[in-house]
């Protein structure tokens, strides 16, 4: 029961702690979008609608890593996904994506989302690369150690 | 270095010793030599023994509590546990992969990680063995030894 009450512990302080990161996250990047592009700073509503996007993310974050134990960069990657569909998701509910009004601030901010994507992707493909030839490299000599 | 032999007829087993100021990569290549020279093991094919020398071993697997070795081309059926196997041949080249595997580095050509921590290493025969997260980093501290 202590155990259950150990873990469930450490779940909560997870799940807090992810949809704080990612509440951080989201008011930064829709309080500047807000800011620098609509010159308005809305506050009560959006924030809400921010703070659903974020539990809902942690939840999804969670539910993730819960079941596959993945490498850290298959997790930036994921993270980063799931950050880039919780931005476009909030900011679609918030209004600041709208095709019709405002049709370059969406396809600007998809374009920016996939670029990091790419370049995440690609430093994963080289880190992953080296990794694997380092571990090659490490094999040859263990070989040649025993023969 | 001065190599001593003695030939003694009534000995029931023999001994090596080795004389040394310091133990180093000379020596353990030496004394590993020794050990894995020494070690052989019994496998049956329908009922009949045969003598498996560890090197013609490309890995074990522990099937319902059955023990098999996996040579280029026969697999044997051998008296230990895994366990037991672990135990005995943690100072050769075999390594325990996953919950039911050892596997000999020797005869790996070549490996590469996957995403989930596992890492997949292709044999020399050609055959695949999956290295599971939880033995992952033991196998990579072993070939960084």
């Amino acid at each position: 029961m202590k155990k259950k009450i150990v873990n469930l512990k450490k779940y909560i302080i997870n799940f807090v702690v992810m949809a704080a990161i990612l509440f951080a996250l989201c008011t930064i990047i829709f309080g500047s979008i807000v800011q620098f592009v609509y010159k308005d700073v809305r506050f009560m509503k959006e924030l809400m609608i921010i703070a659903a996007s974020s539990l809902v993310g942690s939840i999804v974050l969670l539910a993730f890593f819960r079941i596959n134990k993945i490498s850290v960069l298959v997790q930036a990657i994921v993270v980063y996904a799931i950050l880039s569909l919780v931005v476009l998701v909030g900011g679609y509910f918030l209004y600041i994506y709208d095709f019709f009004v405002n049709a370059k601030l969406l396809f600007s901010t998809i374009g920016f989302l996939a670029l990091g994507l790419v370049i995440i992707s690609v430093i994963a493909i080289v880190t992953h690369k080296k990794s694997n030839d380092s571990l090659n490299a490490d094999l040859k000599k263990f070989k040649e150690r025993d023969r | 270095m001065k190599l001593k032999i003695d030939e003694i007829s009534t000995l029931d087993e023999t001994e090596i010793c080795i004389r040394c100021r310091k133990i180093d990569e000379k020596i353990n290549k030496i004394t590993n030599y020794i050990r894995t020279s020494y070690i052989t093991i019994t496998g049956k094919i329908d009922g009949e023994a045969y003598i498996i020398h560890l090197e013609d071993i490309y890995y074990f697997e522990a099937v319902e509590n059955r023990v098999f070795a996996y040579c280029e081309k026969n697999v044997y059926e051998v008296g230990y546990k895994l366990q037991e196997l672990a135990t005995m041949l943690a100072k050769t080249s075999f390594i325990q992969t996953a919950r039911t595997i050892i596997l000999n580095i020797n005869k790996i050509e070549k490996v590469s990680t996957l995403v989930n921590g596992r890492i997949s290493a292709v044999l020399i025969n050609g055959e695949k063995v999956i290295i599971t997260r939880v033995y992952a980093h033991e196998f990579k501290h072993k070939l960084g030894e």
